[in-house]
């Protein structure tokens, strides 16, 4: 099975340089800045569940940039309306990454619900344009290679393991700092 | 004030009440089925959706998002109407707040409109996002149980802007004649110290 900061680094191997990343709050910000820390990362250190809504604020303010949002089953649990709504507006610059561990492992791997539900179905139900379901590290560059010039919204859920991540140090940039830099690259053209 | 007209009878009363300064009248009402609570309605000059929505463009607030409100139920409508407005139908008010937020990173402020009720929803995206990272964002408020009202309002109607003063957020109370000064006030404080700000709107004031 996965392991979730092999998937982060895998994803972001396919995230270019003007794209925009929002990262939730917990061990998926915190592996997102150890492995791949950039001016386009926008890590939400707090607000668990409020990425994904950022995220499509975002892509509706510019619709020039790819945003994705990389979150985890909890998050997606909590403000899992966001999903339907985010297919209501057809954001085709949204690629929504769900890491799938099947607990909330940021406080202590406690078992969340996704084990007995399947959140890429939601996605689907809801209108997403492709969700798909990942199973294997190899899978991940090439469904974000075959996507990259689909419309979205895109669903990735990428099954991933248990494993606690030791010795990740937190984000040090301090939230003002992280607002400045996304500021920078969100106005930023190529 | 003027009582102008009254009417009684064993059961029920009412008196029609003018404010002569603002034209507008009010029906105070108190009839046997009420559980003997009196209700007091306004009618009159209140300020129209689309002078509402002029008021926010003018000041470059086009990026909105909310959770509808029947305070000001028609400036949901005209937002969805207004192809100057980029209305957000949201399914909450703290996946609202998230969305209009996104405005300042194109040196907008966007605004959030909902009903107090909202107000238990978006305390901890006020906390962790918006006053951490200093996002300003405009909350429009719809102050359900200022008055008499369903007995879901009565709590929240009484510690309303209490909320906000716990959590340091300016807020405004305006009137329809004083609501745009008070909202430029409001925006300026914003601005100034980078942290989100609540226009609190009794019932009336905006239809």
């Amino acid at each position: 099975m996965i392991r979730r900061s092999d998937a982060i680094i895998k994803v972001m191997e396919s995230v270019d340089e003007e794209d925009l990343v929002v990262s939730t709050t917990g061990m998926i910000s915190r592996e997102l800045f150890y492995n791949a820390d950039r001016p386009a990362n926008f890590y939400m250190l707090g607000s668990m569940g409020l990425a994904s809504s950022l995220g499509l604020g975002l892509c509706l303010k510019n619709p020039m940039k790819k945003v994705f949002i990389l979150e985890g089953d909890g998050s997606s649990l909590m403000s899992l309306g966001a999903i339907p709504l985010i297919s209501a507006c057809h954001p085709n610059n949204l690629i929504h990454v769900i890491f799938d561990n099947q607990c909330y492992e940021s406080t202590g791997g406690q078992p969340s619900i996704s084990v007995d539900v399947d959140i890429s179905e939601i996605a689907r139900a809801s209108g997403y344009n492709v969700t798909c379901r990942i199973t294997a590290l190899e899978e991940i560059d090439h469904a974000l290679y075959e996507y990259q010039n689909v419309d979205g919204p895109i669903l990735l859920l990428i099954e991933c393991n248990h494993e606690s991540s030791h010795d990740v140090p937190r984000v040090s940039h301090t939230p003002v700092a992280i607002r400045d830099m996304f500021k920078g690259a969100f106005n930023q053209t190529y | 004030m003027n009582i102008a007209t009254a009417s009684h009878d064993q059961r029920c009363w009412h008196y029609t009440i003018y404010n002569y300064v603002t034209g507008s009248f009010a029906i105070a009402c108190n009839y046997s089925g009420s559980g003997c609570k009196t209700r007091v309605r306004w009618y009159g000059v209140d300020m129209h959706s689309s002078e509402f929505l002029e008021i926010l463009k003018t000041r470059q607030i086009t990026f909105c998002s909310g959770v509808p409100d029947s305070t000001f139920s028609s400036v949901f409508q005209a937002m969805l109407d207004d192809p100057d407005i980029n209305y957000v139908n949201a399914v909450r008010e703290d996946v609202a707040l998230g969305i209009a937020s996104a405005a300042y990173f194109k040196n907008e402020v966007g605004a959030v409109i909902m009903q107090n009720s909202g107000i238990g929803n978006v305390i901890n995206a006020l906390t962790s996002f918006n006053l951490m990272y200093k996002i300003p964002v405009l909350i429009i408020v719809g102050w359900r149980g200022y008055s008499t009202d369903a007995p879901e309002h009565e709590i929240m109607g009484k510690k309303t802007p209490e909320f906000f003063d716990l959590l340091d957020i300016p807020y405004k109370i305006p009137d329809e004649d004083n609501l745009p000064d008070e909202i430029d006030e409001l925006l300026v404080q914003m601005e100034t110290e980078c942290i989100p700000g609540a226009l609190i709107l009794r019932s009336g004031v905006v239809q």
